[in-house]
C-alpha cells in the first residue's frame, strides 16, 4: 500500500507539516509523528519538510 | 467528572501564556494546557522579538533572557551590495526556552492554572459551552468552558474542530530550519538578512548574534519556489561556504505560516492566536509579539463577552476587527508583496534592494509599518507590472 514514510532520525518534530496537510491526518504529540488513513498522498508535507524526513513508500 | 473553568487555552506559547494571564488578570477562571512536557522546548524559532518597550506591556524584562540587543539591520541582496539599517532599540534576541516559560509562569502567578504534557484532542459544542477533551499522562479528562481559545501554534487543529479552516497551501507557508552556531566571529547587535533565489528562494536567510561568538543561522524558504532542494540543503551550503569551522550545539526547524490574516479568527465559543491564526507578519515572519499582543486583545473581547453572557461568533468577532484594525489590514497588504516577491528573479531582487535602499534611508521604525509604505514600495516596483497579476 502506498503510504507516507516518516524518518524518526531526521524528523525535529516542528509540527510544521500539520499545516499543509488539508486533510487533517498529521498529529504531532512531542516526539512522536503519526500519519492516520486520512491521507490522501497529495505529497504536500514530503514538499514541505525542511529536512526531508517524510518519503512516499509502497510496501 | 467535568472540570468547569470560563476559558480553556490550548497551548502555552507566547500567545497562549499571554492570553490566559490577561484572562486571568480580569477573574475570569482559566486553564492553560500545553502538550509538551516541557514549556519553549524544543526550540522553533530566531528568538528576535521586540522591542523592549512593547515587551514590557505583557512581562518585565528580565536581563536573564535577554541575549542580544539589536540596533542595526544588514540586508544583502543577491548581487552583493549592502544596505544597512540603524534601528537603535529595535528588538531584543531572548532566550525563548526561559522567555516562554516566564510568560507561563506570568500566567499562573495571575491565576491560571497550567498543565504541562497534557493535549487537547478534540472539542464539542453542548447548550452553549464547548467540552474540550484532553489526554494527560494516559488518561482523558473533559473540560467544560464558555470559550476555547486555539493558540496552538504552526500545528494548530483547534480551528479546524471548531470550523475555522487554517490549513494552507504551499504558497502559504515558509520551511524553516536553523543551527545555533557557535565560534562564529560577526558584529554584535546586527541582524544580517541574505537574499536570493540560490540562498534561499522566496524567503531570506539569517545570522541573528546570541552573544559568545555564538549566532541563531537559518534559513527559510517558500517550499513552492525551493525547486528539488530543501531548507536544509540551502543552509548547509550557506554554513559550509562561510563558516566551515563552526560548530553547531542546537537544530531547530518549524513551518511559518505567511499567507497573510485569516477572514475570521472566531467562531461560536472558539477564538484562535497566533500562529494557530496565521498572525506572523508575512513579509517579516516574525510572529512572537503578534501572538502577544493578539492575545492581549482576545482576552479582552472574551471577558467581554463572558460578562454579556453571549460568546457567539458574532459576539466575540470583536477580536477580528480589532486585528484587522492594529494588523490585519496591514498585513493583507505584506501579503501581497510576499506573493509578488516568490516571483522575482535575482536580477529583479537587486533592482528591489536598490529601491529599498533609498525608500528606508531616512525613514523612522515606525513608519516601515505602514501601508503607505507598502504602497510607496509597490509603486515603486512598476516595472514587474507583468508580475503584478499574481497579486491579487
Ligand atoms: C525557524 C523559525 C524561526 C522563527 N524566528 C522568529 C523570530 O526570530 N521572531 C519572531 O517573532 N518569530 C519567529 N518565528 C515565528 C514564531 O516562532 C512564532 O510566530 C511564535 O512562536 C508563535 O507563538 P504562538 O504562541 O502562536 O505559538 P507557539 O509558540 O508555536 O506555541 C504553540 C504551543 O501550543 C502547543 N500545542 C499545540 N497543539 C496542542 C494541543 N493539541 N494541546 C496542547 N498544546 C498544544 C505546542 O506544543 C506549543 O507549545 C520563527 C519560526 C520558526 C519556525
Ligand atoms: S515537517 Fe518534517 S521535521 Fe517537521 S514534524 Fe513534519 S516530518 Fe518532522
Ligand atoms: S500526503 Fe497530503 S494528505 Fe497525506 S499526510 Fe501529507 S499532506 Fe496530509
Amino acid at each position: 500500500m502506498p503510504h507516507i514514510d516518516i524518518d524518526p532520525e531526521k524528523c525535529g518534530y516542528c509540527g510544521g507539516c500539520v499545516i499543509v496537510c488539508h486533510d487533517d491526518a498529521i498529529d504531532l504529540l512531542e516526539v512522536t509523528l503519526t500519519i492516520s488513513d486520512a491521507c490522501t498522498l497529495c505529497n504536500a508535507c514530503i514538499v514541505f519538510c525542511p529536512v526531508g524526513a517524510l518519503e512516499m513508500a509502497d510496501d | 467528572m467535568t472540570e468547569q473553568y470560563d476559558v480553556v487555552v490550548v497551548g502555552a506559547g507566547p500567545g497562549g501564556s499571554v492570553t490566559a494571564k490577561t484572562l486571568a488578570a480580569r477573574g475570569v477562571s482559566v486553564l492553560l494546557v500545553e502538550k509538551r512536557q516541557e514549556i519553549g522546548a524544543a526550540l522553533r524559532c530566531a528568538e528576535v522579538v521586540g522591542p523592549r518597550p512593547e515587551i514590557r506591556r505583557f512581562i518585565e524584562v528580565d536581563e536573564g533572557w535577554v541575549l542580544q540587543d539589536i540596533d542595526e539591520l544588514w540586508l544583502f541582496p543577491p548581487g552583493g551590495q549592502k544596505i544597512e539599517k540603524r534601528l537603535p532599540g529595535c528588538g531584543v534576541l531572548v532566550d525563548r526556552k526561559r522567555f516562554d516559560k516566564a510568560l507561563a509562569i506570568a500566567a499562573a502567578d495571575a491565576g491560571a492554572r497550567v498543565w504541562t504534557k497534557t493535549r487537547a484532542t478534540g472539542l464539542t459544542r453542548e447548550d452553549g459551552r464547548v467540552v474540550v477533551t484532553l489526554r494527560h499522562l494516559g488518561t482523558d479528562r473533559r473540560v467544560a468552558a464558555r470559550v476555547v481559545v486555539g493558540a496552538d501554534g504552526v500545528e494548530s487543529l483547534v480551528g479546524r474542530w471548531g470550523g475555522i479552516e487554517t490549513a494552507l497551501g504551499l504558497t502559504g507557508v515558509f520551511s524553516a530550519v536553523q543551527y545555533h552556531l557557535t565560534g562564529i566571529d560577526g558584529p554584535s547587535g546586527v541582524l544580517q538578512f541574505f537574499f536570493g533565489n540560490e540562498v534561499a528562494p522566496g524567503g531570506y536567510l539569517w545570522v541573528f548574534p546570541k552573544g559568545d561568538r555564538t549566532a541563531n543561522v537559518g534559513v527559510c524558504v517558500s517550499p513552492a519556489c525551493q525547486k528539488d532542494r530543501r531548507a536544509l540543503d540551502y543552509l548547509n551550503a550557506f554554513v559550509a561556504a562561510r563558516y566551515p569551522e563552526a560548530s553547531s550545539v542546537e537544530m531547530a526547524m518549524g513551518g511559518i505560516p505567511i499567507a497573510g490574516p485569516l477572514k475570521s479568527l472566531v467562531a461560536d465559543n472558539v477564538v484562535l492566536v497566533g500562529d494557530a491564526g496565521h498572525q506572523t507578519n508575512p513579509l517579516s515572519a516574525g510572529g512572537i509579539m503578534n501572538a502577544m499582543v493578539a492575545g492581549a486583545m482576545a482576552a479582552e473581547v472574551i471577558a467581554d463577552a463572558l460578562a454579556r453572557r453571549d460568546v457567539s461568533k458574532e459576539s466575540l468577532s470583536a477580536y477580528d476587527q480589532r486585528w484587522r484594525e492594529t494588523a490585519g489590514n496591514l498585513y493583507r497588504w505584506h501579503a501581497r508583496l510576499r506573493r509578488l516577491y516568490l516571483k522575482l528573479s535575482d536580477r529583479d531582487l537587486d533592482r528591489l534592494g536598490e529601491v529599498l535602499a533609498a525608500l528606508i534611508r531616512d525613514r523612522q521604525p515606525d513608519d516601515l509599518y505602514s501601508i503607505e509604505f507598502v504602497a510607496t514600495l509597490l509603486r515603486s516596483m512598476a516595472w514587474m507590472l507583468p508580475k503584478f497579476r499574481f497579486l491579487r
